[in-house]
């Protein structure tokens, strides 16, 4: 008996930090000091305004759905409102820097999903920066093909 | 010079076919160079075959530091770096810059073979335990081959994109050379165009000139000749006229009936010639266009007065019976060239006389919507001699007749009728009478209030002529007034009477002018009232009718009692 109760902590435990594991932070944001000003988790994200772009782009075949929230609405919820660039990084340590005012002017999201499946890592996922390239003529080129972040992990604004 | 104007279309016509054809090319051009534009702003692929070449590198150094226990590297970090592996790899299964990138990998043996082992080995990665070293050394083993076969690919990319761009660049090099040839072309048959217009454009000017010159000679030459007949006429009738003086001259020296015949017949062609003289002089007046026209206010009825005066004679010599009549609708006053229309009217009522062989004919005048109509109205027999109707309503090309004496009369009655901007047309009721109805625009004269300026030089007279004419709707002007009188007064009598009528009918052009008393120059008054002036005929004067009512003292004297019915046999 006194030897099934540790087996039970120890299951109790690997429940615990499982469910740590699994509710781990997809994108941290910095401030211009370095000051982590926000950690979002991938369910975080998922309970944001989410926003749909149908749009085609050179990585995907065909016109596809991407829902995420928008890239302004993320920024501005970690204290980023008056930031002029943001600087993104991926997981595998590609970097882009992108005006604020882009992300104003056009409705560019962090898409968490395409055609109603979640990103996955193998793939672009889980966070994908998706700009409406279908929508507007001026974007669909290779200075905003870079933009297109996959695999997103970190935001910097300044 | 005709062959120009061909010339100059056609030419025209192939610069601008030109010219079309040239920028249609150019529009091409410039679309092929945006298409081209277009697919150099594609995404960089070596950039896409670079990565997959550091991080088959990252996740082969990540086996090697597991395998040889260093560093952090644990099967998590391992699995990491293969899941990005992955993600990397799969990039050239989707997408344009997928198909791009297999372009490079034709025979599969590089990026699907790859891909194909990263899939193969899942299981081991993913079942990689904490010292598992030498399974992470064989998995390392398995991808030693693809780092030579990536740099491999890396460099084909380079290459090949590298020519892309050269094939790219030597287009855009040669559109833009073809938009220079073009933009000189364009230029070129622009300058072309502007040449061959100014070329045309000189020949027309110089055309112009000659036409205006030859206008000019024909304009003097036909000028010239109407000088010639006009001096020719007035030569013509000084001879004459001391013909018919001496002929007047022999009548009072009492002669046989035989004798008197003969002169008088003597006499009738003299003063037809002077006549005649008389109307070529007109007619050469109206062909140069200095023929004066006045505008002054004169009585439809005395119109008719007046053409029966000039015609009746005539018309009885030749046992014609001739009639006027004018319609009571009629304003007793309009404004027109009475001696003018007199003329005209004539003139036809002659030339129907002359030519049509008719027994009777009628003279009927009418005023409608500001025209004064005159109907001359005659019984037209089948085998009318020389009745030509063309020569009254003219339009008729010139033809030996039109040049008959007999055509003047028509022809100067036609000139004058046109030059008041009137219209002559024909009218035939039936089949035995024929109308020439002539038309002349002419204004009533009709005013609320007549205003009358009284020139005397005796108070006194002044004093008598205002009290006969004072009434409601007349009114007196002084001198001294802006006013514009539509009657003046002047004392007749005396050199003073002429330079006072020449100036006031200068003020005045379109007043009446009445001499107070008996004229010395009649010619120089329109109207004329006696000295001692009589009250009840003052007011029954012609110029008192130009009130649109009558004063109340004439009242009794009604217009259309005033244009009655006027026969003259």
């Amino acid at each position: 008996m006194s030897k099934q109760i540790p087996g039970f902590l120890v299951f109790l435990f690997a429940v615990f930090f499982g469910s740590v594991t699994v509710a781990q932070t997809a994108l941290t944001v910095q401030d211009a000091e370095g000051k982590i000003q926000k950690r979002f988790t991938l369910s975080d994200l998922r309970a944001l305004p989410q926003t749909d772009v149908r749009t085609a782009n050179e990585f995907v075949d065909g016109t596809r759905d991407f829902r995420g929230p928008l890239a302004r609405l993320v920024l501005d919820r970690s204290g980023g409102k008056d930031a002029k660039t943001v600087t993104l990084t991926a997981a595998n340590d590609y970097q882009v820097s992108i005006a604020v005012s882009e992300l104003r002017k056009y409705d560019a999201i962090l898409a968490l999903s395409m055609d109603g499946k979640a990103l996955s890592k193998r793939g672009k996922g889980p966070i994908w920066m998706i700009y409406p390239m279908s929508q507007h003529a001026e974007l669909r080129d290779s200075v905003y093909n870079s933009r297109l972040i996959w695999q997103l992990v970190k935001m910097e604004y300044k | 010079m005709k062959k120009v104007p061909i010339v100059t279309r056609i030419v025209g016509a192939v610069i601008v076919a030109l010219t079309i054809s040239v920028a249609g090319v150019g529009f091409f051009v410039v679309r092929n160079d945006i298409d081209q534009m277009r697919d150099a702003g594609r995404e960089n692929i070596l950039w896409d075959a670079l990565q997959i070449q550091i991080e088959l590198m990252r996740f082969q150094r990540e086996l090697a530091a597991f395998a040889n226990g260093r560093g952090t590297a644990s099967p998590a970090s391992v699995n990491d770096r293969y899941d990005l592996l992955w993600s990397r790899v799969s990039l050239f299964r989707q997408g344009t810059v997928g198909a791009r990138l297999r372009a490079y990998d034709t025979d599969g043996t590089i990026l699907s073979a790859l891909f194909a082992k990263i899939q193969k080995v899942e299981d081991q990665v993913v079942n990689l335990k904490p010292g598992d070293q030498a399974k992470a050394r064989a998995l390392y083993r398995e991808f030693s081959p693809f780092t030579k076969k990536l740099r491999h690919l890396s460099q084909t990319v380079l290459h090949g994109e590298e020519s892309n761009h050269a094939v790219l660049r030597e287009n855009l090099a040669q559109s833009s050379n073809l938009l220079t040839i073009i933009s000189v072309i364009a230029v070129l048959s622009s300058l072309l165009m502007i040449i061959v217009f100014a070329r045309d454009s000189q020949q027309f000017r110089i055309l112009a000139r000659a036409n205006e010159k030859l206008l000019r000679a024909s304009d003097q030459a036909s000028r010239a000749k109407s000088q010639f007949l006009a001096m020719m006429s007035h030569e013509l009738r000084t001879p004459m006229n001391g013909v018919l003086g001496l002929l007047a001259l022999i009548r009072q020296q009492g002669l046989s009936g035989h004798q008197a015949r003969l002169l008088e017949q003597a006499e009738r062609s003299g003063h037809q010639m002077i006549g005649l003289l008389g109307d070529i002089l007109d007619f050469a007046a109206l062909q140069e266009g200095r023929l004066h026209l006045e505008n002054k206010p004169f009585e439809p009825e005395r119109l008719a007065e007046a053409v029966g005066d000039m015609f009746s004679p005539v018309a009885l010599r030749e046992g014609i019976a001739f009639s006027t009549h004018v319609d009571p609708s009629c304003p007793p006053q309009v404004l027109g060239d009475f001696a003018r229309l007199r003329q005209a009217l004539t003139h036809l009522a002659t030339y129907i006389l002359e030519t049509a062989g008719t027994e009777n004919i009628t003279l009927d005048i009418s005023c409608s919507a500001g025209k004064l109509n005159a109907e001359i109205s005659f019984e037209y027999k089948k085998d009318g001699r020389e009745w030509q109707p063309s020569l009254i309503m003219g339009g008729a090309e010139e033809t030996e007749n039109s040049l008959a004496s007999e055509a003047l009369g028509p022809a100067v009655s036609r000139g004058l009728i046109e030059r008041m901007g009137g219209q002559v047309r024909l009218n035939t009721p039936s089949d035995e009478r024929i109308s020439v109805l002539v038309s002349v625009p002419v204004r009533a004269l009709a005013v609320d209030v007549l205003l009358i300026r009284i020139a005397c030089r005796s108070a006194a007279l002044e004093a008598i002529c205002k009290a006969a004419l004072r009434a409601e709707n007349v009114k007196f002007v002084a001198p001294d007034t802006r006013l514009i009188p539509h009657v003046v007064m002047i004392e007749a009598g005396g050199a003073q009477e002429a330079v006072l009528a020449r100036s006031l009918s200068r003020l005045y052009p379109e007043a009446i002018i009445v001499a107070v008393g008996r004229a010395q120059y009649p010619d120089l008054f329109d109207d004329m009232i006696e000295v001692p002036i009589d009250v009840s005929r003052i007011r029954k004067a012609r110029f008192m009718q130009l009130a649109s009512r009558a004063p109340r003292a004439v009242a009794e004297h009604h217009p259309a009692a005033y244009a009655a019915s006027n026969e003259t046999p």
